[in-house]
């Protein structure tokens, strides 16, 4: 659109060529832009995990204090907001569950769908999108403030490598707490599913239990919380990236955190449904 | 003939087509201030990051105490930025570390002593730079512009460096402070054995503290004395060196 603008086209039939090239334009344009956004973060993760492999390796190099800061922030401060929302949903799924089954008089497998689907997906779904959400934007804020600041600078001008002590404590911290989490939206999940049983299908406890015991296998238990890890992983890089990646002004911390949370969100979807084409193919 | 602790030659930096630097030349002797110089937006901040390694230049070498910044593997990179103290703008201490932290920093980082030792060397380094011992327990954001500076000055030396760099120490300091932190800066790079480069705005610092001046004009950087750029013909540097307030400043040193 700019080049047109800029340069008045001379007659009608260079106007009309012009109007029906820039749509192509503007694709390729923002194509290139993808592309050259997946390079440099894959750049960067390259970046990111040799500095985690040698702080793994080398372990006086892991800062200590950093990751424990990143857990409790990351971690267990995050904890009542994903146990309500875990109970939320498997509540409200479980209820819209029952309110259709019941038509067919096959109630109880309610408890199947509801269940199969907080292990295998809900949880660790929630978990990180929330996540994605408290603790990537803290990320990509602090991080972009730091770099705004000229601390980054300072980390350099002293030799040190601001990736291996900004980036590198926040995923591993993450890397602990979202499985934790998951673990933790897990088993309040089937408490809240627990509830809802009791209320709309009028069952006891140890019936709830022996349901669970026939329907459930560990794998479906491993299945979900495999993932986490994974989803903590993007979420680190993603937005430890993209608070890097902001330079000379403060409105840049705010494009970039909002951009971390959106990206973040956006991978931790498309990698769950990559994971259960994976998982469909490996007959999981 | 003085031995270099910085040493760049033909130093080109551009920024898409503007070119910033145009083959310049310049080098710090062991012991010296260097002033550096330069109308707002010629690229002081520029030269400084490109000598100090952070900012590749276009063309020309870059040799920090002998070693290229730019061509070091890791190791070395850490081994030679601990004898290199920088003081930037603003501070930039670290926001979310106390003082303390911050000026113990380096030295959790590279010397693994104990809590004990690390101690006594911070308190001994703010005690230099003239801060008190409660000061260390606050927090950036509870700090004046003077203390600031003050505190990123003992972060830069804690590590005992050979070369300290300095940018607008002075800045927005009110004349008094100032003055004090001139005093500072000098005292410290006698006591220290310190080659200092230090980028200002602030003539009184220029005059006093300065055993050179180097002046970025038109994309070069001309280097002399203070009397040398007194007599220069150079447009730029006239109109730096004879504004008004620079004969202020003559005038009452001719005064007193």
């Amino acid at each position: 659109m700019a080049t047109a603008e800029a340069k008045p086209a001379p007659n009608r039939l260079v106007s009309l060529f012009v109007s029906f090239v820039t749509p192509f334009e503007t694709v390729g344009r923002s194509l290139c832009g993808v592309f050259s956004y997946i390079y440099d973060l894959m750049a960067f993760t390259g970046r990111a995990s040799a500095r985690l492999l040698a702080a793994l390796v080398m372990p006086q190099r892991l800062r200590i204090a950093s990751i424990t800061r990143h857990l409790y922030e990351s971690g267990w401060q995050a904890m009542p907001i994903v146990l309500l929302l875990s109970l939320g949903t498997t509540m409200v799924l479980f209820y819209q569950g029952a309110s259709q089954l019941q038509k067919y008089g096959v109630d109880l497998f309610t408890i199947n769908l509801t269940v199969i689907s907080l292990l295998r997906e809900m949880a660790v779904l929630i978990t990180s999108i929330l996540v994605a959400g408290r603790s990537g934007s803290a990320f990509a804020s602090e991080i972009g403030v730091m770099k705004l600041r000229g601390e980054v600078d300072v980390l350099r001008s002293m030799g040190l490598d601001a990736v291996e002590i900004l980036v590198v404590p926040r995923l591993i911290a993450l890397l602990i707490a979202l499985p934790l989490l998951t673990f933790t939206a897990d088993i309040v999940g089937l408490a809240g599913a627990y509830v809802m049983a009791v209320w709309q299908l009028d069952i006891s406890l140890p019936q709830y239990l022996q349901r669970l015991h026939d329907i459930l296998t560990p794998q479906m238990f491993y299945v979900g919380l495999i993932k986490a890890p994974v989803f903590a992983f993007l979420i680190a890089l993603i937005c430890g990236h993209q608070g890097m990646g902001v330079d000379a002004s403060a409105e840049k911390v705010g494009q970039a955190t909002t951009r971390a949370v959106v990206l973040s969100i956006f991978a931790v979807i498309m990698t769950d449904a990559l994971f259960s084409l994976l998982f469909s193919w490996a007959g999981i | 003939m003085a031995q270099k602790v910085i040493d760049a030659q033909n130093i080109t930096n551009r920024f898409g087509t503007k070119t910033v630097h145009d083959h310049v030349e310049i080098h710090l002797n062991k012991g010296e201030i260097l002033g550096l110089v330069g109308g707002s937006g010629s690229g002081k901040s520029v030269l400084l990051r490109t000598l100090l390694g952070l900012k590749q230049p276009d063309e020309g070498t870059v040799e920090l105490l002998g070693r290229n910044p730019y061509a070091l593997n890791e190791r070395d990179r850490r081994a030679l930025f601990q004898r290199i103290g920088v003081l930037f703008q603003d501070g930039a201490l670290f926001s979310g570390l106390s003082v303390f932290d911050n000026v113990a920093f380096p030295l959790r980082e590279y010397r693994h002593e104990k809590a004990s030792v690390i101690e006594l060397r911070v308190y001994e380094v703010l005690e230099q730079v003239g801060l008190e011992k409660d000061v260390a327990q606050k927090f950036p954001s509870e700090l004046s512009g003077g203390m600031t500076r003050r505190a990123a000055l003992a972060r830069a030396l804690v590590m005992q460096p050979e070369i300290l760099f300095l940018d607008e120490p002075t800045g927005p300091l009110d004349p008094v402070a100032a003055d004090d932190f001139d005093e500072l800066i000098l005292s410290l790079s006698k006591n220290l054995d310190l080659s200092v480069l230090i980028i200002t705005h602030d003539l009184n610092s220029l005059v006093k503290i300065c055993t050179r001046i180097a002046m970025i004009v038109d994309k070069r950087v001309l280097v002399g004395t203070l009397s040398d750029m007194l007599e220069n013909k150079n447009a730029g540097i006239q109109a730096f060196f004879h504004g008004e307030r620079m004969n202020k400043l003559q005038l009452h040193k001719k005064a007193t």
